[in-house]
């Protein structure tokens, strides 16, 4: 993971450790906004292990429920992703391991480090209908974003690239931290217009 | 999942917010009282935003909230909805603690007799040779009467059948060992496989 990813985790946690506390004290909506939060950064972590869709998400799904039956276990010694991740990656190679163990379909037997390698080479493969849906995707992103008025721009570039935090933004934009707020979300929502019949499109596909 | 399926914009920046870790207690309070749809919805979108501006290799699209009813439909099924308690409690409730105190217990007292039957066997074979006295004896006064420890000297002297020579001479090494079964003796004479006998 390289750093670009990491830098915009550095502020999440105390919106997640207040999520977590609400769970822990039996809030189970909470646990649906992690849920919805991190599903996709969990389904993408775990895409770099396995290739097959249906088995990356029964792998989220077993993840996630591992860390709801779990999550009384977490202090708040690390950051929620940091534990939710270690757990998806854990959840991920113990799959591929019990897939291992099956009967071969093959000839060739295989250690678990070929495995894991051969899973991680084909995992960067994907189907030229999903790369072309992806590439309309990214490209109607860019377009909406260039699309923006300034302001808007700023605050969402500022904050996705360099992962600031609404605080350093405002410095940055001169600025209150709730004008910040207001326009990263102005600017995320007329992008996610922009991009929604794409979005719809996929899942129909 | 449920409640109200329209949504504020005021909700939504509260989405938003959260999105980058920066919710407030009131946003998040907000959060929770909208509907799960409408949030995995707007959600995606904003995943979308981020994955590409990251350039995250494949963009994760369509996943919405079928991933949380999945999950939902699972700890339905399985009937266990509520976190499991914390390990503290697991470790309480644990059944099989009244069995390892019974198992405990039988296995000191196997060793306790085992340890008696050594000791006392002992001396009573080693005696049993000795005691050749006649019967009669056992009316002569109570000095005469009580066990009498051989010597190794005078065991050494004494002339014994040939037939039971051999016991003799296991019994002679038993009475030299046996000066281990007395009190911290006993430990290192549990690693005794078994006493070297002279053929």
């Amino acid at each position: 993971m390289t750093l670009k990813h990491e830098v915009p985790m550095q502020h999440e946690t105390s919106s997640d450790q207040t999520l977590v506390e609400k769970v822990q004290q039996g809030d189970k909506r909470a646990f649906d906004v992690l849920v919805m939060k991190y599903q996709y950064k969990v389904v993408g972590l775990i895409g770099r292990y396995i290739q097959d869709r249906s088995e990356v998400l029964d792998v989220a799904q077993e993840s996630f429920i591992k860390a709801y039956r779990s999550i009384n276990s977490f202090r708040g010694e690390s950051a929620f992703y940091t534990w939710l991740y270690r757990i998806a990656v854990n959840t991920a190679k113990n799959h591929l391991v019990s897939r291992s163990r099956r009967p071969p379909e093959s000839d060739v037997e295989l250690d678990n480090e070929e495995v894991f390698n051969t899973y991680e080479s084909l995992s960067d493969i994907a189907s030229p209908e999903a790369k072309l849906n992806s590439n309309r995707l990214e490209k109607a992103i860019y377009h909406a974003i260039e699309m923006l008025p300034e302001e808007l721009r700023s605050a969402l570039t500022l904050r996705e690239f360099d992962g600031l935090s609404y605080e350093d933004i405002s410095l940055i934009m001169e600025c209150p931290v709730g004008t910040v707020r207001s326009r990263i979300f102005r600017a995320r929502e007329a992008v996610e217009k922009h991009i929604r019949p794409f979005l719809d499109a996929g899942e129909s596909s | 999942m449920t409640s109200q399926n329209t949504h504020t914009p005021e909700a939504m920046a509260s989405l938003s917010a959260m999105f980058d870790g920066e919710a407030t207690e009131q946003d998040i309070a907000a959060l929770l009282a909208q509907d799960s749809g409408v949030l995995a919805r707007q959600l995606e979108g904003f995943h979308a935003i981020q994955q590409c501006l990251h350039k995250d290799e494949q963009l994760a699209v369509g996943l919405q909230d079928n991933l949380l009813m999945r999950i939902h439909d699972t700890l339905d099924t399985e009937g266990e909805i509520e976190p499991s308690p914390k390990l503290t409690t697991q470790v309480a409730v644990l059944p099989q603690s009244n069995v390892s105190w019974k198992m405990m217990f039988s296995g000191v007292a196997m060793a306790a007799s085992v340890a008696f039957m050594v000791v006392f066997g002992g001396n009573f074979l080693l005696n049993s040779e000795v005691s050749h006295t006649p019967i009669t004896a056992d009316v002569s006064p109570v000095k005469a009467t009580l066990p009498v420890a051989t010597p190794l000297a005078e065991l050494n002297q004494q002339a014994l059948p040939l037939d039971n020579m051999k016991l003799q001479q296991y019994l002679r090494q038993h009475a030299e060992q046996a000066t281990m079964t007395v009190g911290q003796g006993m430990i290192p004479m549990a690693r005794v496989v078994n006493y070297p006998v002279q053929e």
